[in-house]
């Protein structure tokens, strides 16, 4: 039998093997979903010709549609990607606000404000990196918490969505939403302490 | 604070959250009784609630941080080496992946590449493996109006990638709106591109991803196709149905330019490319899509690539008859102007020819478009040369069925038609189903093809350029393509699809030998033989195969076949054909149920109506057309889609009056005959601008005034030929080089005169007669239709004279009226010798025994005036002697000068 390299199994078939426990099939499936990400999120700003134009909230919903391709994806591997994807949404905008913070100012509590403030409602801007660090918190006082969390902002998922991917009711699913974003709120307002 | 304890507040707040405000102390009293660091806590993030904004963490704004700040991320591929290749810059994103700017790096002139990264979900190793396999193919492709594969291979991370040459330009339809080009010059640049698919069509290569994003225009106007043949090493044949939720959205990215059957997951032919170039000049054009959308999703989209019948582009381009200031008409108007138009000129510029060419190549029934992109090409040309264009002949099948044989004529083989028939036969040879056959046959195949074309075309060239009835070239011609046809033939053994693609070519043969009237290049027994072996070929390779394609070709072959038959006169043969047909297109019937089959069905009941009719079957004739009217009557109502049906329709209920006149049932003939007319007049109404509609319309007309004339209702006879007049006026004036109109122009005019002949009106029919020859005698090889024509105009003539001869009571002027009709008369037993075959007048003179009639009457007074002459023999004989002395003198002279 010929071994191929982890990296040149489609989408549905690293997810697979990843949920077999295979970390390797992760880390190839990390740069391919970033760079969907990154390409998906390029065109809807770029606003493509044509009536088709994306959701923002349905960047992550997008790479799951165009990076499982045709074949059809097991339920368990779909919340897999999605719990993925989430994950590398955070970690692209804290990279890219840490990125901004160290060039611009010269490090510290940076406010993230978008250049096209028009199209955001007044509260968008959001400290990314305060954000990032409660959320690290939480992940120690509940990792489960944390990842609703991740899931919700940073995946566009709903309630219930979510609530499949990690594999509990929605109406319990909602309570944690509910809870963690009161308490994340007052972590980045009252900074270390909580 | 421990995860435990924060279980325990989250648990308390999570409960006091979901009640009302008012309830919340007294559930915190309860709940944290014992533990008052525990509602301290609880009560803090309570308090907070309060302040927490509803917008906090909420999912727009997420969306709109990731859509503004993951574009600014640095791409991580600028500046890597894939394999000799340096990443320069990003140049593009497409549905597979993105394009980057390149060099190669062991390349002294860096000259820059084009290095596409796919994504997907594409296994590598397929994708890389396809692409050797592709390879050899695609670098046969060397067309200046194609950018160049140059390489592949897989990156670090397992991507696959491919190298073309970089092309720098803009989608075509941005070129076209930028620089303002008006109509013409946009059907220049498109025409470039049709050349460059047709030469990868040549080399076996369908593109099936044919968009403006995929034809860039340099700057200095070169349009350039990219990614021929990506689709398939991707194999993106193996396309997604309507049905699966994730592959719509998936291949919803350009349904626009998609065709049916790519979107219906069924096979991809050359006619794939066909449609897509139709979608693009459709664009082009009128800077719109054929359908009207209410949602503009790639579902509506795809939806309606499948079901709508399209708009057509003259249509498109006017602002819907509201009023001037909407910003519909300022979309219009703005459209018109990047075309260096308004709507209103633009609309006239496309109506007619680009509507119907462009439409061809939309048709949804991948055989009913363009049968290759060099015949679109070449209707592209012919409109910019003011040629007729030749989408109009989608009607042949019947059109050459000429169902009034009285009025039907043949088209005269002039060199160009010679000339789209060996084009034709190139390409019947490789065209169909191009991506299934092996490919090392396929080559070898293509090359004896091209032999033969190259032999055509350049051997035969010169001598066939010059000379209308070159007899002798075709000859030559024919025999070639015969000799390298049957070197294919032996080939051929076993596989259904080349001797399918040969079956056809010797139809092509057969046509241009003698289908269609074209006896008079003296060759229909070598049509027949053609058609023969075609049927033979397809007959064996029905009962091997079974397939589709091969029984509709089969029931193409019974029909040519039984058509050339009844008209060279062999009707126990022409008959056999239809009969071996009919089980057969009942079988399609039963098994596809598809009107189309039903149509067919009908057709040879038609057919063979009109063979019994020949026969004088009268009876017999006349259930065959009941038959095929009843079968057409439930499929053609008058919302039938596809008008043709309503117009076969038509021909049934004129064959049904046919049938009945031959029968004597005049009353019930006319009744059908004026059935078939109303048809025809609806459909013209509905499609002014479809010229075959038209001569069938004045078809019926004469068909009617023929009865009238047999009920001596002359007046009323004479205003529906009138009628049938007008509309051949008009179509030859339209299309100078129909000679079908002219034809059935002439025969009119000769029935009008015949008319007005019987009314007395001698004079203004004499002029009318003497037109009408002259339009006959202009014709320089005249098929047996126009002689026919010619001959009944003689007769006409003839008659005239007979009749002022009958009104005048003056000797001398009786005598000279006698004469020309004498000489028209013998005019007319000149032409008769010059008819190949007897049967067709059958037909013409039906109605009466004109020619027996004037024979009879001239022999009467010229026996009178023999009479006469007797009492004037000396002077006759003097004269007639010094006559004779006169040219004996000059002949004697003229020997010994």
């Amino acid at each position: 039998m010929v071994v191929r390299p982890v990296s040149s199994y489609p989408v549905t078939e690293l997810l697979a093997r990843w949920r077999e426990g295979d970390s390797a099939a992760r880390d190839s499936l990390m740069p391919m979903v970033y760079e969907e990400l990154r390409r998906i999120a390029r065109k809807s700003l770029a606003g493509q010709r044509g009536n088709h134009t994306l959701q923002p909230t349905a960047l992550v919903h997008e790479a799951y549609l165009r990076m499982a391709g045709r074949g059809a994806m097991r339920l368990q591997d779909r919340s897999h990607f999605f719990a993925l994807a989430s994950l590398m949404m955070r970690q692209i905008l804290v990279d890219h606000a840490r990125a901004r913070a160290a060039a611009k100012r010269g490090g510290g509590g940076i406010l993230l404000v978008l250049e096209d403030a028009a199209a955001l409602p007044q509260t968008a801007s959001l400290d990314l990196l305060a954000l990032d660090r409660a959320l690290t918190r939480l992940a120690t006082l509940d990792a489960r918490q944390c990842q609703i969390v991740e899931l919700r902002f940073f995946g566009g998922l709903s309630i219930q969505e979510a609530a499949h991917v990690v594999n509990i009711s929605p109406a319990t699913a909602k309570r944690e939403w509910a809870t963690a974003r009161i308490w994340l709120h007052h972590a980045m307002i009252e900074g270390v302490e909580t | 604070m421990t995860p435990e304890r924060w279980q325990q507040v989250k648990d308390v707040l999570a409960t006091a959250l979901e009640l009302p405000p008012g309830e919340r102390s007294a559930y915190l009293d309860r709940s944290c009784a014992s533990d008052h660091s525990l509602r301290g806590e609880v009560n803090r993030l309570l308090h907070d609630e309060q302040q927490v904004d509803p917008q906090f963490l909420g999912n727009t704004a997420m969306g709109l941080l990731a859509a503004a700040v993951l574009p600014e991320e640095r791409n991580p591929w600028i500046g890597r080496l894939i394999g000799a290749y340096r990443i320069v810059q990003q140049i593009g994103t497409g549905g597979m992946g993105e394009v980057y700017r390149s060099v190669r790096e062991d390349d002294e002139y860096r000259k820059p590449v084009a290095l596409k990264i796919i994504r997907g979900g594409q296994d590598s190793g397929f994708v890389v493996s396809r692409f050797r396999n592709e390879r050899q193919i695609l670098s046969t492709l060397d067309h200046p109006n194609i950018a160049r594969w140059m390489d592949g291979g897989t990156t670090e991370e397992g991507l696959p990638y491919l190298v073309m040459e970089l092309i720098e330009g803009q989608p075509i339809t941005d070129y076209c709106d930028q620089h303002r080009l008006p109509i013409t010059e946009r059907l220049r640049l498109f025409s470039q591109v049709c050349g460059a698919v047709q030469d990868a069509h040549q080399h076996l290569i369908i593109h099936r991803d044919i968009k403006p994003g995929n034809i860039l225009v340099t700057p200095d106007g070169t349009p350039k196709l990219l990614d021929f043949g990506i689709a398939k090493i991707l194999n993106l044949d193996s396309a997604p149905n309507l049905a699966d939720a994730t592959l719509t959205t998936f291949r919803a990215l350009t349904p626009r330019y998609a065709s049916p059957e790519q979107i219906k997951g069924e096979p991809m032919t050359t006619a794939t490319d066909v449609y897509s170039l139709g979608m693009v000049l459709y664009e082009l054009l009128t800077g719109t899509v054929p359908y009207r959308l209410a949602t503009g999703s790639p579902e509506e989209m795809a939806e309606a690539v499948c079901r709508n019948e399209s708009r057509k582009p003259s249509l498109a381009v006017l602002p819907p008859p509201s009023n001037g200031d909407d910003p519909d008409s300022a979309r219009h108007r703005e459209i018109a102007s990047a075309r260096g138009s308004s709507p209103e000129r633009l609309h006239k510029r496309l109506i007619g020819d680009l509507d119907t060419v462009i439409l061809k190549a939309l048709r949804k029934e991948p055989s009913r478009r363009y049968a290759s992109v060099d015949r679109l090409a070449e209707d592209l040309r012919r409109h910019l040369e003011n040629v007729p264009v030749l989408a109009r002949n989608d009607t042949l099948w019947y059109r050459t069925s000429k169902f009034v044989a009285r009025h039907s004529a043949a088209v005269a083989v002039s060199a160009l038609v010679t000339f789209a028939m060996v084009s034709a036969l190139t390409i019947a040879v490789h065209e169909a189903r191009v991506a299934e056959v092996q490919r090392a046959r396929a080559e070898r195949r293509f090359n004896d093809v091209r032999k033969l074309a190259n032999s055509l075309m350049f051997e035969v060239h010169d001598s066939i350029k010059d000379l209308p009835g070159a007899t002798a070239a075709r000859k030559l011609l024919m025999s070639r393509a015969v000799e390298y046809l049957d070197s294919l033939s032996q080939e051929a053994s076993g596989d259904v699809a080349l001797q399918g693609e040969l079956a056809a070519a010797y139809d092509r043969v057969g046509d241009l030998l003698g289908y269609n009237g074209a006896a008079n290049l003296g060759d229909l027994s070598g049509a027949l033989k053609s058609y023969e072996k075609a049927l033979a070929i397809r007959e064996s390779a029905v009962t091997n195969a079974g397939k589709q394609q091969m029984r509709e070709d089969l029931l193409n072959d019974y029909f040519h076949l039984s058509f050339v038959l009844n008209d060279s006169g062999d009707y126990v043969g022409a008959l056999a054909n239809v009969q071996k047909a009919i089980p057969l297109a009942q079988r399609m019937v039963e098994m596809h149920g598809e009107p189309k089959y039903q149509d067919w069905l009908a057709g040879f009941y038609w057919q063979q109506g009109n063979v019994l009719m020949q026969t004088h079957h009268d009876a017999d004739a006349l259930e065959s057309f009941r038959r095929a009217a009843s079968i057409r009557e439930p499929i053609a109502g008058e919302r039938a889609a596809n008008p043709l049906l309503r117009a076969h329709l038509a021909a049934d209920y004129i064959g049904l009056g046919r049938a009945l006149f031959s029968t004597g049932d005049l009353t019930q003939a006319l009744n059908a005959v004026k059935k078939g007319a109303q048809i025809l007049e609806q459909s013209t109404q509905r499609d002014p601008t479809n010229g075959t509609l038209r001569e069938y319309l004045g078809e019926a007309y004469s068909r009617v005034a023929v009865i009238l004339q047999n009920q001596g209702d002359l007046d009323t006879a004479l205003a529906f030929d009138r009628r049938a007049n007008d509309v051949f006026v008009e179509l030859s004036k339209a299309d100078w080089s129909n000679s079908l109109a002219r034809d059935n122009r002439a025969l009119t005019a000769e029935s009008i005169a015949g008319i007005l002949v019987r009314q007395g009106k001698i004079d203004p029919a004499i002029r009318l007669l003497r037109d009408t020859i002259a339009v006959f005698q202009s014709i320089e090889h005249k098929n047996r239709y126009e002689i026919a024509g010619e001959r009944a105009s003689y007769l006409a003539l003839a008659r005239a004279y007979l009749a002022l001869a009958e009104n005048t009571s003056s000797e001398p002027i009786k005598t000279a009226h006698i004469r020309e009709a004498r000489l028209w008369y013998q005019k007319n037993l000149d032409a008769r010798q010059r008819e190949t075959t007897p049967a067709v007048l059958g037909d013409l003179f039906a109605e009466d025994d004109s020619e027996q009639q004037i024979a009879e009457q001239l022999a009467r007074y010229e026996a009178k005036l023999a009479k006469a002459q007797h009492k004037m023999t000396d002077a006759t004989s003097r004269l007639g002697q010094s006559d004779e002395c006169r040219w004996k003198t000059r002949s004697a002279a003229k020997a010994d000068p």
